[in-house]
C-alpha cells in the first residue's frame, strides 16, 4: 500500500506540476503534501500518515538529521537526573 | 556407558547444562570449591567484548536504523521480536523461532523468548534485581495456592549477600520489610519528575513508597568491572562489563579457578539414569551442527538450562523406572508454570518540570515495592504487585503523533518535549495445575527431539490485580499533578512468557509426592541431580527472579561440593 501511494503522489505531481515531487519549489511541495494530510486527517492508516511516520523516523535517525538538530553524545559517562535547561541550547540524544 | 574421558583434561566432577545467569553461577561456586567442571551450551561460543558487534552503533550505521527487519522478523523471529530487546541491535541474541519450535495453542498462548549461545540470556536482562522475604516464601502456606516452600528468608538471606557482593548492585537501603535490603552499590538517581511522585505517596499514599530500582549495573568499578558510561541500551552487550552477565562476570571467575571447560553447540537431549545405583549417570548430548551423538558422564548434574529447557531435558529423560521423566514421580513435573503478569503500563505528562532534563541514560528506574495485601487481606485478589517505571522528556519520537510537516513539524519536533512519566505493575502469578508443559507427540525438531508443549492462562486473580493497579496508578499520578494518558490498545496483560520471568514446571517442597526437587534444589529421584533455575520455584512472588535463582544456585552448588568431598553424593 505504501509502494503503490508512493506512485500515485508522483503521478500527482506529475499531472499537476508536469515534475516529480522532489523537483518541485518548496512552495510547490508544501501544496502538493497539504493536499494530502488535509485529505488524511481523519484517516490513521492512510498513505499520509505513513509517509509522515517514516519520513518522521528516517529522518531523526540519520546522520545529517542528529546533527542537525541535536548534540549527539554516544558515549555519556555520567547520569544528571536534573540539569538545568539552558536555553537555545540543542538538546542532548544518545542513540 | 560411554566415554567417561569426553575430551582433554580431567574427567569432569560436575557436569552444568546452561551458560546464563545460573549456570554460571553454578560453574563459578563448583569450580571454586575444587571441583572439575563441563558447562554445556547447546548455541555458538560468545566472546565478551568482541562479539559485542552493535555497541555504541549510531541509528544510520544500521541497515534498518536499529528497527528490526520486518520481512526476517516475521519470517524468523516472529515471537522473540515481540520482546522490547529483540531489535535490530539486538535480535542475534535472540533465537531464530524457525529453527526452535515449540507448541502452544492458539487459545492458551505462551511466548517462549529464549537466547541460544554462551552467556544466555543474561546478555540482554532487564537488570532488575530484588530479594524476596518471608511475605513471598510463606504465601503458598498462608493461602494454600501452592505447596509451602521448603526454605525461608532466613535460609537465603546469607546468599542474597554473597551474590550482590559478585555481581554489584547499585540501589538505596529503603528499609521496606517486605523488601529487605542488601549489599548495594551507591544507587542510580531519581529524577525531579519521580522524586515530586515520591513526596506525595509519602503525604497522601500510607504506606507506599517510592524507591530508585536496584540493579546490577555498577555505579563504581567493582571486581575489576568498570562502573556505567551511561550509553542506554544494555542488551547490545557492555566491553566494560558494567552490567552482570555471566560472560561478565561469573564464568571468568570460574576460568580463572582453571577449573572450568566450556563446550558449545552441544544439545543436551537427556540425563542418563541407573536404576540399580539410583542415581544419574551422566548425559546424552547432540552436537548442534553435526547432529553426532555422543554419552558425558559425571558423578554430578546440574541442570542450569532456563526454566522450560531443564524441564524438557527431565521430561525427556525418560526410562522404564520413570516413563513420565526424571524426576516426576510425583506427576508434577511440567505443571505450575507461572510468568509475571505484566500489566499495561500507565503513562503520564508532568508538568511543572520544564527548567530540568536529564543527561545520560539510566539503565533503570525506579520502583514502588508491593502495598496490598502486606498484613492481612483486604482485596477482591490474593497477594499483590509491584510497579517499575521510569520518567524522561519527551524527544523527536512525540512527533509521530499529528499531521504537520515542512519546516516548522521538524522544529517542533525537535525541541525539548514535555516530562513524560510511566509505570507498569507487574503482578504475582498463582500456581495452577493446568499452566504446564509436555513433550508434543507431533513432529520433532532438527535434532530429532520432541517439542515443548506450552499451555498457559491467566487467571481470574491475576485479571483483578490489573484493574486494581490500573486503577491506583492513575491515583498516584493524578495526586501528584500528572495527567495520565491511558493506552487502551494493548491488553490487560501482556501474553504469559512476554515479561521473561517463567518459572516452575520442576517446583522445590518437602513433600516429595508433590514436588520434584527438595530444599537445596536436588532432584527427589535422583540426588546427584540439582535444578537451580527458574523451573525450581514453588511461587513466583512479584519481584523479579533472577537474584532469587541465583541465590538458590550459589546455595545448591556449596551444598553438593561440600556432599560430593564428604562421598555423600
Amino acid at each position: 500500500m505504501f509502494l503503490q501511494g508512493l506512485r500515485t503522489f508522483s503521478v500527482r505531481c506529475l499531472e499537476k506540476y508536469g515534475m516529480p515531487y522532489a523537483g518541485l519549489s518548496a512552495e510547490n511541495q508544501r501544496i502538493a503534501l497539504g493536499v494530502e494530510a488535509e485529505a488524511a486527517c481523519d484517516q490513521p492508516h492512510s498513505f499520509y500518515r505513513r509517509l509522515r511516520y517514516w519520513t518522521v523516523i528516517g529522518y531523526f535517525t540519520s546522520e545529517v538529521g542528529v546533527r542537525a538538530h541535536f548534540d549527539y553524545q554516544p558515549m555519556p559517562a555520567h547520569f544528571n537526573p536534573a540539569e538545568k535547561v539552558v536555553l537555545g541550547a540543542r538538546p542532548w540524544i544518545y542513540v | 556407558m560411554g566415554s567417561p574421558l569426553p575430551h582433554h583434561g580431567k574427567p569432569p566432577d560436575a557436569i552444568v547444562v546452561g551458560s546464563g545467569i545460573t549456570g554460571g553461577w553454578a560453574a563459578k561456586e563448583l569450580c571454586e570449591r575444587g571441583l572439575q567442571v563441563l558447562l554445556l551450551e547447546r548455541g555458538p561460543n560468545v566472546v565478551h567484548g568482541v562479539d559485542y558487534v552493535t555497541e555504541h552503533l549510531a541509528p544510520w550505521m544500521m541497515p534498518f536504523r536499529g528497527k528490526i527487519d520486518r520481512r526476517r522478523a516475521i519470517e524468523h523471529q516472529p515471537i522473540q521480536s515481540k520482546c522490547y530487546a529483540c531489535d535490530e541491535y539486538a535480535s542475534h541474541f535472540f533465537v531464530d523461532d524457525r529453527q526452535h519450535p515449540y507448541e502452544s495453542d492458539a487459545s492458551r498462548p505462551f511466548s517462549w523468548i529464549r537466547g541460544y549461545q554462551l552467556g544466555g540470556r543474561s546478555i540482554t536482562w532487564g537488570r532488575q534485581v530484588y530479594r524476596w522475604s518471608d511475605l513471598d516464601f510463606k504465601a503458598n502456606a498462608m493461602d494454600g495456592n501452592g505447596i509451602p516452600w521448603p526454605i525461608s528468608y532466613a535460609d537465603i538471606a546469607s546468599w542474597y549477600d554473597h551474590v550482590e557482593d559478585v555481581i554489584g548492585v547499585s540501589g538505596n537501603r529503603d528499609g521496606v520489610p517486605e523488601l529487605p535490603d542488601g549489599r548495594f552499590l551507591p544507587p542510580m538517581p531519581l529524577t525531579p519528575v519521580e522524586m515530586a511522585l515520591q513526596t506525595r505517596l509519602q503525604t497522601s499514599f500510607a504506606g507506599r513508597r517510592l524507591i530508585s530500582g536496584r540493579v546490577a549495573v555498577l555505579t563504581v568499578p567493582h571486581r575489576g568491572r568498570a562502573a556505567c558510561h551511561y550509553c542506554g541500551p544494555c542488551e547490545r552487550g557492555c566491553s566494560l562489563g558494567a552490567y552482570f552477565s555471566s560472560l561478565s562476570s561469573t564464568l571468568p571467575a570460574a576460568k580463572r579457578t582453571g577449573n572450568l571447560q566450556i563446550r558449545t553447540d552441544t544439545i543436551v537431549e537427556r540425563v542418563l539414569f541407573d536404576p540399580s545405583l539410583g542415581r544419574a549417570t551422566g548425559v546424552a548430548v547432540i552436537d548442534a551442527s553435526t547432529h553426532a551423538r555422543e554419552i558425558l558422564c559425571a558423578p554430578l548434574i546440574f541442570l542450569c538450562a532456563s526454566t522450560l529447557a531443564s524441564t524438557q531435558i527431565l521430561l525427556n529423560s525418560r526410562s522404564e523406572t520413570f516413563p513420565g521423566g526424571l524426576g516426576n514421580s510425583s506427576g508434577t513435573l511440567g505443571r505450575y508454570l507461572m510468568d509475571h503478569a505484566m500489566f499495561r503500563a500507565v503513562a503520564a505528562e508532568a508538568p511543572g518540570f520544564e527548567d530540568w532534563t536529564v543527561f545520560g541514560q539510566r539503565p533503570s528506574g525506579f520502583y514502588i515495592p508491593r502495598f496490598r495485601n502486606r498484613d492481612g487481606h483486604s482485596t477482591d485478589f490474593l497477594r499483590g504487585y509491584a510497579y517499575q517505571g521510569g520518567s524522561f522528556r519527551s524527544s523527536w519520537a512525540r512527533g509521530l503523533q499529528g499531521s504537520d510537516f515542512g519546516v516548522p513539524a521538524k522544529e517542533r519536533m525537535s525541541r525539548l518535549g514535555p516530562w513524560n512519566i510511566w509505570v507498569s505493575g507487574f503482578g504475582e502469578c498463582l500456581p495452577r495445575r493446568d499452566n504446564a508443559v509436555t513433550l508434543s507427540d507431533g513432529p520433532a525438531d532438527t535434532w530429532g527431539l520432541p517439542r515443548l508443549k506450552i499451555s498457559f492462562a491467566w487467571g481470574e486473580n491475576e485479571f483483578r490485580m490489573a484493574e486494581d493497579a490500573a486503577l491506583e496508578a492513575d491515583l498516584m499520578l493524578a495526586a501528584a499533578g500528572f495527567k495520565t494518558t491511558r493506552n487502551v490498545s494493548d491488553d490487560p496483560i501482556a501474553q504469559g512468557g512476554l515479561a521473561v520471568h517463567e518459572m516452575g514446571t520442576a517446583r522445590m517442597g518437602d513433600d516429595r509426592t508433590q514436588s520434584v526437587l527438595n530444599k537445596w534444589n536436588q532432584v527427589h529421584d535422583a540426588p546427584n541431580v540439582f535444578v537451580t533455575d527458574g523451573a525450581c520455584m514453588a511461587s513466583s512472588a512479584c519481584q523479579n527472579p533472577s537474584l532469587t535463582y541465583m541465590a538458590l544456585t550459589a546455595r545448591a552448588a556449596t551444598h553438593a561440593a561440600t556432599l560430593y568431598k564428604q562421598g555423600r553424593l
